[in-house]
């Protein structure tokens, strides 16, 4: 076997490293039912997008794109973009996310429960399109009872 | 296992495979770097910031930086939208002793930290949204630990506004001065020095206050949601 | 005068807007109306030099390409920013329940979406499509009620979630390419993106601004979402948001994608959105539901459009665009009163006849009934989808027609309900609504008028916007090498 090179074996890290993050995120988000839950995947998948970002940047053998003493301008760095790119994603995560919390914040005041298969349930059958197997009025939910039954179970 | 786990897993594994096929396909540390190059040759004389990344984020990006600043502007504005008017004022919970004490001691060394860091943020890495997020933090510590019950809203409504109208009038004033929005003004300066770079230092000043003073009002905001334990 | 003004000054009033209201709630009130005219005013100025004087490039900040970001405005690019201001003043709410907060996020609505129109940056594009997210996530959840919330936060996760996979998109398009300018990226696009990498790259972004583009797999968020939110709020989404959304694919189809198979994708894509739309639109029983999947349906017919490479595509794509920009949030308008199950409307004509006359203008123009504007553009659309020589377009053009058939059936359907002689419990349209309705049914009509000139109009600015060399250059002269050592 070819003898692999330290920037080589970097990268193979990186990657699956990235590549874990995006696919759980991914997983967490289809799958799961519960609110908070998802927005945790949310932010795994979007960590593991801008750590791919950030290994776009790279460069083997180079230093930070900082101008100091030691590094002179001219000597060889990494790419600033991307870092400059990571940045804003972040910031951007950061909003939705403050957005996300306080959207639940409210759902939970009104019907007591994060769970989407309930919430779903409730909205479908506040617009009759097709006719659900259950009709969830408000005030039920409101009353603090659990209509649907396994809502009293544990969310997933 | 259930079917629709099973599925779920073999979903996620097809998935797994196809990107890692593409990522191992990316050229790793040998980039091209076609746009790195240039501004990595060009930064330190055209704007004279020793770091980088900042001239990238408030010059040759600054565009980009203008929409992230809007967007936690919206954010924030949106969370109070959606919370609504604030129906309640329960006195927020009181932590622990310790909790208290380190919350209070922690306070000014945090504010000095997130004022260092914004204000360094074209020499050292950092800059305006690192350095705003530690000032918010500076506020949130006393505001979790129960120290501090208020941060007036109004305070923070009007420092955001005064704060992101200065980075625009920045950009504005270079617009009417060279033609071109958000670009450097004021001399590019030594390399290296605390009063270089133009004024992409002081965008990143409003930027930080602007970013402090948001995340700290949300912080307050939420709070304010927070029923007390019974 | 910088094109920056258009996106800058709108964020400024936003800014502003919080600390004037304090001040005066009079102020505050006006501060709103004032911005957009400046804007409309800002965008006519636009509009009269791109047109006296061919496109215009600016570099943001003086930095040049591919180093700095790029604005690139053509004619076309400027009827969008008027659309833009106009719609965006024709849908500004009477009543407000926060009259500082819901301006804020409209004024920024106004100025991303302007942004989008501009730009010429691969990231600045994402930017600016995560700031018209972020402003359309509290427009729609600012509607205190519960479902409206529901709707909310699961239209944040899918976009959030797309939003994150574009990025993953213009992450390994930057990995192989190390620029995110469009016009380098559709010079080396042939060398360095035609291959299995460049297209999944596509596939993510299309993904990606597909959410708010209505395209079929990523759209189940628009019937919950235009059912709860406001109907005004709806109308900005539908009517220029996922226009929007459509022109930054386009974009980034005709310059980076051009004469790949990514056209392919377009077409089989905008005929699954296409079908799902009118078949979901024939079932729904709610008429904003309705509207919603009829949106889908008529932003299928878009990406159609655009993936017929050249000016045919591209002027049956303007066509239906503009077509739908007005007509929808027309349709929207009239909901405010009309909105809810479908049996409400029985008899609904007497008690609101010019309600009940602009609707039949618009369902029939939206059918295609000639001579309306809505015939011309499905026409264009045919011709386009015939003129390219393979099979699969001619099946999609034979789907179109068919699916034209279905949509005449639902809003007839409709049409019937309303003029049933019945006593109608639904009280007339107010004036607030009637208004805007009509100004945009109005100018609907008035292009009947000159469908002509306006035809060759349009057909002149595809042509100039289907020019990808001549774009090339003008962005990237070409006594700036490629490998830059300035």
């Amino acid at each position: 076997m070819m003898t692999m090179s330290e920037t080589q074996i970097m990268g193979y890290l990186l990657y699956s490293g990235a590549l874990a993050l995006i696919v759980i995120g991914l997983f967490v988000i289809v799958t799961r039912h519960h609110l908070i839950r998802i927005l945790l995947g949310l932010g795994l998948l979007e960590a593991g997008v801008n750590l791919v970002l950030l290994a776009a940047g790279f460069r083997a053998d180079a230093q930070a794109p900082i101008v100091t003493e030691l590094n002179k301008v001219g000597t060889s760095m990494v790419d600033p973009v991307p870092q400059a790119l990571i940045l804003t994603a972040i910031v951007i995560g950061v909003g939705v996310l403050a957005l996300a919390l306080a959207i639940c914040l409210e759902i939970h005041r009104k019907y007591k429960t994060l769970d989407l298969r309930v919430l779903g349930m409730i909205i479908s059958g506040h617009v009759e399109d097709e006719p659900s197997t259950y009709v969830i009025r408000a005030d039920q939910v409101s009353a603090n009872k659990a209509i649907v039954p396994g809502t009293a179970e544990r969310n997933v | 296992m259930k079917t629709h786990n099973l599925t779920s897993f073999v979903f996620l594994a097809g998935l797994v495979v196809l990107l890692a096929a593409l990522l191992v396909e990316l050229p790793f540390g040998h980039g091209p770097m076609v746009t790195g190059q240039g501004i990595l040759k060009q930064a330190p004389q055209t704007t004279g910031t020793a770091n980088i990344v900042t001239s990238v984020v408030l010059g040759y990006r600054g565009l980009d930086t203008l929409g992230e600043l809007t967007i936690l502007f919206i954010a924030a504005t949106a969370v109070g939208l959606v919370l609504g008017k604030q129906t309640r004022q329960h006195p927020i919970r009181q932590g622990g002793y310790i909790l208290r004490i380190a919350a209070d001691l922690l306070h000014p060394f945090l504010l000095l930290l997130g004022v260092y860091i914004i204000v360094h943020g074209h020499l050292t890495p950092g800059g305006g949204f690192q350095g705003g997020v530690i000032l918010a933090i500076a506020y949130f510590l006393p505001l979790l630990a129960g120290t501090q019950n208020i941060i007036q809203e109004k305070l923070v409504s009007i420092l955001e506004g005064l704060a992101g109208t200065a980075f625009i009038s920045i950009g504005l004033l270079s617009m009417f001065k060279h033609g071109d929005f958000l670009a450097p003004l004021l001399g590019q300066g030594t390399l290296g020095e605390l009063f270089s770079g133009g004024t992409l230092p002081l965008l990143y000043i409003a930027v930080g206050l602007k970013v402090g003073s948001e995340m700290a009002g949300l912080m307050m905001r939420m709070l304010q949601e927070d029923e007390p334990l019974a | 005068m910088s094109l920056v003004l258009v996106i800058a000054i709108p964020i400024l009033g936003a800014f502003l807007l919080p600390m004037l209201s304090h001040r005066s709630a009079v102020l505050g009130r006006l501060f709103g109306p004032i911005i957009i005219a400046v804007n409309l005013g800002l965008a006519l100025s636009i509009w009269q030099h791109v047109t006296l004087n061919g496109p215009q490039v600016e570099w943001i900040g003086g930095f040049a390409a591919p180093l700095g970001i790029v604005f690139h405005v053509d004619q076309f690019t400027a009827i969008l920013l008027l659309a833009i201001a106009v719609m965006t003043i024709l849908l500004w709410p009477r009543r407000m329940e926060d009259p500082i907060r819901e301006p804020v996020l409209s004024l920024v609505l106004m100025g991303a979406a302007s942004g989008l129109a501009l730009s010429s940056d691969l990231f600045n594009l994402f930017v600016f499509y995560e700031l018209t997210a972020v402003a359309s996530y509290g427009l729609v959840a600012s509607r205190a009620t519960g479902p409206s919330q529901i709707a909310a936060i699961r239209f944040l996760i899918l976009s959030a979630a797309g939003s994150a996979l574009a990025l993953l998109g213009i992450a390994l398009i930057y990995s192989i390419t190390g620029s995110l300018n469009l016009a380098y990226l559709a010079q080396v696009a042939p060398t360095l993106l035609s291959g299995p990498l460049g297209m999944s790259a596509f596939m993510l972004i299309l993904i990606g601004f597909g959410v708010k583009a209505e395209l079929f797999p990523v759209n189940t968020w628009v019937p919950e979402v235009y059912a709860s939110a406001s109907s005004r709020v709806s109308a900005m989404l539908s009517g220029v948001v996922s226009k929007l959304a459509m022109v930054v694919i386009l974009k980034v189809l005709i310059t980076v994608y051009a004469n790949t198979s990514a056209s392919l994708v377009m077409l089989v894509v905008g005929l699954l959105t296409l079908v799902s739309g009118e078949l979901a639109a024939y079932r729904a029983k709610d008429f904003r539901r309705m509207l919603a999947f009829s949106s889908i349906a008529q932003l299928g017919m878009v990406a159609m459009a655009f993936s017929v490479s050249g000016t045919a595509g591209l002027l049956a794509g303007f066509a239906i665009m503009l077509h739908h920009l007005l007509a929808k949030p027309a349709l929207f308008l009239l909901a405010e009163r009309w909105g809810g199950h479908l049996d409400r409307l029985t008899g609904a004509a007497y008690s609101s006849k010019t309600g009940a006359i602009l609707f039949l203008f618009l369902a029939l123009s939206l059918i295609g009934v000639p001579p309306l504007p809505g015939f011309w553009a499905k026409y264009l659309l045919l011709t386009a989808l015939f003129g390219h020589d393979q099979s699969l377009y001619y099946f999609a053009a034979a789907v179109l027609l068919i699916t034209t058939v279905i949509e005449a059936a639902y809003l007839m359907r409709i049409l019937q309900r309303l003029y049933q002689h019945k006593n109608s419990t639904l009280e007339p349209h107010r004036a607030s609504e009637l208004v805007p309705a009509l100004v945009l049914g109005g100018t609907l009509f008035l292009s009947v008028l000159v469908a002509a000139p306006l035809g060759a109009a349009l057909s002149g600015i595809a042509r100039s916007s289907a020019d990808i060399p001549a774009y090339i250059q003008r962005v990237l002269p070409v006594d700036v090498p490629k490998e830059i050592n300035v």
